[in-house]
Order: structure tokens, then C-alpha cells, then sequence
């Protein structure tokens, strides 16, 4: 099996899960579509087949992560602006946008940093801790994006003691993070 | 209520899912793009491995020919020198990572263990370098410098000191996708090898644990 069938293999196995994921964290189909290809060519194009083909798919969602987080960075204006113009726009005649109109209104209120905080807390279940690691951010960072998060989303998320912001009180007021 | 926001997003990644797999083009696209990334990755390695071959062979032969001295660059060998050159690979596998902060920059404390296998038999054998890696950009990008490197062969112990950059998320324009590290190590030797010295380059890709790196560098005496 060559590699170009290798790949299209996989891409067929593993890409359409991941671009459910890469909507989640971006909220754009065309987005999410992109962000997979390019997993999956940092992935196949140095790829020897010595790789465990077991590993493949974590492998891939990591770089879909990875992706998504340096797309913030280095482009995160544009990026940043794409969710708003989304949900100033009429929707678009498929089936995807009008199944979730309330819930994309919701996630499109959330900068992106917040929206990728909200699915891997949430919707991957990880920890504050891993978020933290996963988005080379510091875990009162993250808690503060997921407080932010969850006052844009209203009753949709319930708060958990581990996303809680610690607040030190000393003379001056609040050392660290932010009551709430 | 978390319960139903997550059902909430897995129907809604489901939904993209269904859309997506309507897309007959997307994985041609890909495959295309992967060919086309695999066939640059290709041509760039061929081309760092032969600059690296280039360097101290014009600088080898140079001192054969004993052409007027050129100033040398840090990492091609010296005119006027004893000079060996050697050639050759090394693979090795990454130990434990530390991973830390120092103010504010990520660190990266890594320890390699790696065989060596170069043209001359003074300089084959096991290498372990321990690299204090700080990644100061947005990606996986870092330049280190050892805290330790000693290369045990056969007929000695050579130790030393080295310095290098890894691009691990493979954003470096010329390497699409690819993850590659590149370095300079000077060694002294020791016992047997006791006033000589080797400097070598290195560059290869990083894939998974096992890193395999193509090596040119050569041995003089010390001074």
C-alpha cells in the first residue's frame, strides 16, 4: 500500500470525525475542513509507516488542536472576526446551519480562546490542568476564559469546582483572578 | 445542564460530519497536497545534507590542495588543520522530557541517547546529550544548547558542548509538515583521544521518539 493510499485511507477512517471536532473549535465548516487537511499533511508528509496506525487518529486530533490554537495566534484577528461576521450573515442554505441556529448564535459570542477552552473542558472532558497544557496557557487563564464563557452562555453550563478562579483577598483587594 | 450543552455539540459535530462526508473532493485535495508536500520535504532534506557534504568537503579539500586560507565558517573544518573529515548518520531516542518555565518561556530540559555511526571508528559509538531547549516562539520551535554531551566509543570518551534549533511542529516554510532539528556539537577527547578534538553537524527530521540525523563533521588536533 503506497502512500498516497495510506493517506486517503485514513482520510477517509478519521477525516470526518475530525472536522465534526475542528467545527466545534472553530465554527466554520470551510475552517474545520482546512485545519484537518493540514493535520494531516504535517502528519503524512513525513510519514515512514513506522507510525502505529492505533496512534494515528490521537495523532491527528493533536494536530488539529495544535493547529487551531497557533491559527488563533497567528492569525487571530482574522480568525477572531470569523464567528461574528458568520452570525451577522443570513444563513446559509444547508442543513448544518439551520439545525443549530441557537447553539451557534451561543458559541459565536465566544472568542475563540474561550470556545476552545469550552470544547476541551467540556466537550472532551479535560481538565483544567490539560486545557492549560494543551493550550500553553496557565490554568488561572483557562478558568477565567471558561468564567467568561459560561456568563456568554447563560444557563447552557453548569459550573464545576475545578473551573473556579482562586482569589486570594490581601489589603489592596483581589490578588488573582477575579471573584465569581 | 453540561449534559445537554455537550449532547448539544456532538449533534452539531455529527451534522458537520454528514455535511463533510458530501464533499467529494476533499480527499483528493488532500492526498494531492500531501504529494506535494512529501516531494518538497524531499527535495529540502536532499538540500540541507548536500550544504552540509558541500561545506566540509570544499573546506577538506581545500586544505589538501593547500589553498590560501579562507576564513572558515563556525562549522566548516579549519585550513591548516590535521584535519579528518567524517560522514556519517546517528539515531537516537529521546529519554525523559522536563518540562518547565522560565520567566514565562517554556523549557524544555530533554535527554537523547544516540548511536553513532561515522566513517571513522574514534568517533562511533554512544552518545547521550541532555539539551535545555526554550521555546520563545508561538510554535513548537525552540533553539537549545547541551548541559551535557559525552560520546563514549571504543577506544575512549569524548565530552563537549553544543548548540541547535528544532522546529518540532514543522512550520519552517521550506519543510512543510516536517519536524526538523539541526545542530553544532564540539567534542574533546579524553584518555586515548586526549588532545584531539571533533566538531560535527547535524540535521535531520524528528519523527515520533526516533530521530535519525545525517552527520559531517571531522577531528583535528586541539589548538
Amino acid at each position: 500500500m503506497g502512500t498516497s493510499d495510506v493517506v486517503e485511507a485514513a482520510a477517509r477512517e478519521h477525516g470526518p470525525a475530525l472536522v465534526g471536532y475542528a467545527y466545534l473549535l472553530t465554527g466554520d465548516l470551510a475552517t474545520a475542513q482546512d485545519v484537518v487537511q493540514d493535520a494531516f499533511v504535517r502528519a503524512f508528509a513525513r510519514f515512514t509507516g513506522r507510525r502505529d496506525p492505533e496512534h494515528v487518529a490521537a495523532y491527528l486530533r493533536q494536530c488539529v488542536l495544535n493547529g487551531v490554537r497557533d491559527g488563533y495566534r497567528r492569525r487571530g484577528t482574522f480568525l477572531a472576526a470569523r464567528p461574528r461576521l458568520a452570525a451577522q450573515a443570513d444563513p446559509p442554505p444547508d442543513t448544518l446551519a439551520s439545525e443549530h441556529v441557537d447553539l451557534q448564535r451561543a458559541l459565536g459570542a465566544l472568542s475563540p480562546r474561550e470556545r476552545t477552552c469550552v470544547i476541551l473542558r467540556y466537550y472532551d472532558d479535560r481538565s483544567v490542568r490539560d486545557v492549560a497544557e494543551a493550550l500553553r496557557l496557565s490554568e488561572g487563564a483557562v478558568k477565567r476564559y471558561l468564567a467568561d464563557a459560561r456568563a456568554k452562555l447563560g444557563d447552557r453550563l453548569a459550573e464545576s469546582p475545578d473551573d473556579v478562579v482562586p482569589v486570594r483577598l490581601t489589603r489592596g483587594g483581589l490578588a488573582e483572578g477575579r471573584a465569581r | 445542564m453540561s449534559e445537554r450543552f455537550v449532547a448539544e455539540l456532538r449533534d452539531m459535530s455529527r451534522s458537520a460530519e454528514r455535511v463533510h462526508r458530501s464533499d467529494a473532493t476533499w480527499v483528493s485535495e488532500l492526498a494531492a497536497r500531501v504529494r506535494r508536500a512529501r516531494r518538497r520535504r524531499e527535495v529540502a532534506l536532499a538540500g540541507v545534507a548536500a550544504a552540509l557534504v558541500v561545506g566540509v568537503v570544499v573546506s577538506s579539500a581545500a586544505v589538501q590542495r593547500g589553498a590560501p586560507p579562507v576564513p572558515p565558517a563556525a562549522t566548516s573544518a579549519p585550513p591548516g588543520a590535521q584535519v579528518t573529515s567524517v560522514t556519517g548518520h546517528s539515531v537516537c531516542t529521546l529519554g525523559p522530557v522536563n518540562v518547565t518555565k522560565v520567566d514565562g518561556v517554556p523549557r524544555q530540559v530533554m535527554s537523547f541517547t544516540c548511536d553513532l555511526t561515522l566513517s571513522d571508528p574514534r568517533v562511533s559509538g554512544t552518545e547521550a546529550v541532555t539539551v535545555d531547549a526554550r521555546f520563545y516562539g508561538p510554535s513548537a520551535s525552540a533553539r537549545w544548547t547541551t548541559q551535557s554531551a559525552v560520546l563514549t566509543t571504543e577506544g575512549g570518551v569524548w565530552r563537549g558542548t553544543g548548540s541547535g534549533a528544532m522546529d518540532l511542529d514543522g512550520n519552517l516554510p521550506a519543510l512543510p509538515g516536517d519536524s526538523i532539528q539541526m545542530g553544532v556539537l564540539h567534542y574533546v577527547g579524553e584518555g586515548a583521544f586526549e588532545g584531539l578534538q571533533l566538531t560535527y553537524n547535524f540535521a535531520g527530521r524528528m519523527d515520533g521518539d526516533n530521530r535519525g540525523y545525517d552527520i559531517v563533521g571531522w577531528i583535528e588536533p586541539v589548538g
